[in-house]
């Protein structure tokens, strides 16, 4: 219990000093708000309606009070008003996650169905043909670019094949198809190894000599006595990969045009629209640190030594 | 033969290797119906590797590379994997130096004790009777509160129970042969005794034949009905306990017995 709590007293300094240094970029950065919103109207604007939009969006006050009244907004669900969008920050956030989230799932989905059978064939046929082959794939996964493996994927399965739609305007279930292909090959490539390598580390563990003396089937072996070791290792990793996905990945996003929070930020910062650049990070920020703290806390229900008194 | 009357298990010319390097050649020995036989040797001299060679679970990329195991006269190193599915477990037993370190540490004791029970049985078909086996067992190897023991993780019990429990599971199906490789090596010495006085009248009961391997020759006069004394991978000595105690004939066993501490002016091995 004490443990937890020291866990979520960290998730909060780390939360309190990332949107501290994010206010700090974007009030650095070069390039004026108030200009770029007025332009994006197209008219002709003075010096004084450029002063009058400045106050009106608060950029002539100090940075700090603009800091301090920009986290008092974040505690209560407001993060402001979206430069570009005139809509609310945290409209926009929640509009685009419910897209990130559906490819976030699916494609954990496409890489698991993926990754754990053919890294788990790889690991139990060591240095055979099945081992080269999941090998040479997962390196060649590796090597290509995601985008690449993305424009390849439209070529082929949208333009040439018509099978899938080229961009989705919003969440469909034959639209998301492919960018979650695209992101779970990626993905694949380095959790194959992982699985493998995992796999194999635990099949030279006692216990499995042990579980073959007591004369148990190698089916049985794998699947009740070393998934349940192995998935230690694999949690932290796919706790890393989910928050990635979470926080959106702009690249896949833009490519695919994926209603998804990546394309959000592309726009924003293309857009210097800073309230929704803030909330962005803020986002990825607390998506990160929350992922982690489930993670973290998840160790001890797959892990019974760390629960009961063992290393804390 | 001679092998085919009487012996349950009848070991030949056996050798051993890892990668090219032979560790293990010319073992021989044979084992009746419940007899205690004791594998007496320093560390590396590989009576580890002939035990587990004998259950087929060599690890670490060894192989048995020549003669053979009978037993009940049939070669185990000829053995399919269908035909050691019957066998391992069930017929040949074995326990560890750590039982603990043998068992799935994120399972509890008691998942995997039943998980082998009912691997094993075929008249037991519930997780329920399943249970109450294990508790049955585990009760006989003088296990207080055998319940507990089921709900615990193998890291939460002491190296003691952990051994009790092994034993408890290596003589779950009465096993013709029970393969004990340094059972009471991790424990201190008070535990060691009981331990051994409790494997013994236990094998005793049941009729089990077992191979013990220790590196205490004291305890190998205590419980066996004959000693094989090996060094280097190889056999020095074999014979019934009596003989190779009173007439040994190699120097590594007269040293062997005179490093055994004297008590009262008798050697604990008389």
């Amino acid at each position: 219990m004490k443990r937890i709590l020291g866990r979520i007293a960290q998730t909060l300094v780390t939360l309190i000093g990332v949107s501290f240094l994010t206010f700090c970029l974007t009030y650095l950065a070069p390039g004026d708000p108030a200009m770029m919103l007025l332009e994006a109207s197209d008219t002709i604007v003075s010096q004084e309606t450029i002063d009058k939009t400045r106050h009106e969006l608060g950029l002539d006050r100090p940075f700090l009070v603009q800091y301090a009244s920009w986290v008092g907004g974040v505690v209560t669900g407001d993060m402001g008003i979206s430069y570009s969008a005139k809509k609310p920050v945290t409209t926009k956030l929640l509009e685009g996650f419910a897209g990130t989230l559906c490819l976030a799932f699916v494609s954990i989905a496409f890489m698991l169905i993926l990754s754990l059978p053919l890294g788990i064939w790889s690991a139990t046929h060591r240095n055979r043909w099945p081992d080269y082959l999941v090998r040479i794939f997962s390196f060649v996964g590796v090597s290509m670019p995601t985008f690449w493996i993305g424009l390849l994927f439209l070529y082929v399965f949208g333009l040439k094949l018509g099978l899938f739609p080229i961009a989705s305007s919003s969440v469909t279930a034959k639209g998301i198809v492919l960018p979650a292909a695209t992101l779970a090959i990626y993905m694949s490539s380095k959790y194959m190894r992982q699985v493998r390598t995992v796999v194999l580390e635990e099949l030279h563990q006692d216990y499995v000599v042990g579980a073959r003396a007591r004369g148990l089937s190698e089916r049985r072996i794998l699947w009740f006595h070393i998934m349940p070791n192995a998935v230690l290792p694999l949690i932290t990793l796919l706790g890393m990969s989910i928050g990635w996905l979470l926080g959106g990945v702009a690249v896949i996003e833009m490519v695919f045009s994926w209603p998804g929070i990546g394309n959000t930020a592309v726009h924003a910062i293309l857009m210097r629209d800073y309230p929704l650049i803030e909330g962005f990070v803020l986002w990825v920020a607390i998506i990160y640190t929350l992922i982690n703290l489930l993670v973290d806390l998840s160790y001890a229900k797959f892990d019974p030594r760390l629960g009961k008194g063992g290393r804390a | 033969m001679e092998g085919a009357s009487g012996s349950l298990l009848e070991v030949r010319d056996f050798a051993i290797r890892y990668g090219k390097k032979q560790t293990v050649q010319g073992v021989g020995f044979s084992l009746a119906p419940g007899e205690v036989l004791s594998l007496v040797g320093e560390s590396g001299s590989g009576k580890t590797s002939v035990i587990r060679a004998l259950l087929g679970c060599l690890g670490g990329g060894g192989t048995i590379c020549g003669g053979a195991a009978l037993f009940e006269g049939r070669d185990l190193t000829q053995l399919s994997e269908e035909a050691w599915k019957k066998l391992r477990g069930r017929e040949l037993s074995m326990i560890f130096q750590d039982t603990g370190a043998m068992l799935n540490p994120v399972r509890k004791i008691g998942s995997q004790f039943i998980e082998y029970i009912l691997l094993h049985t075929h008249s037991i078909k519930t997780k329920e009777e399943a249970r109450k086996r294990c508790c049955t067992l585990l009760g006989r190897m003088n296990l207080a509160n055998p319940e507990s023991i089921l709900g615990a993780y193998p890291f939460e019990l002491s190296g003691g129970m952990r051994q009790r429990v092994g034993i408890a599971m290596a003589l779950a199906f009465h096993p013709k042969l029970l393969l004990a490789d340094e059972p009471t090596a991790a424990l201190d010495v008070t535990t060691q005794a009981q331990i051994v006085a409790e494997l013994l009248r236990i094998v005793r009961e049941s009729g089990t034949a077992m191979i013990l391997v220790t590196h205490n020759i004291g305890v190998a006069a205590c419980v066996s009905d004959k000693i094989l004394v090996m060094s280097g991978g190889r056999v020095l000595e074999y014979g019934a306990t009596q003989d190779i105690l009173h007439s040994p004939k190699s120097d590594y066993t007269k040293k062997l017995l005179a490093s055994v501490p004297t008590l009262g002016g008798r050697r604990y091995v008389e």
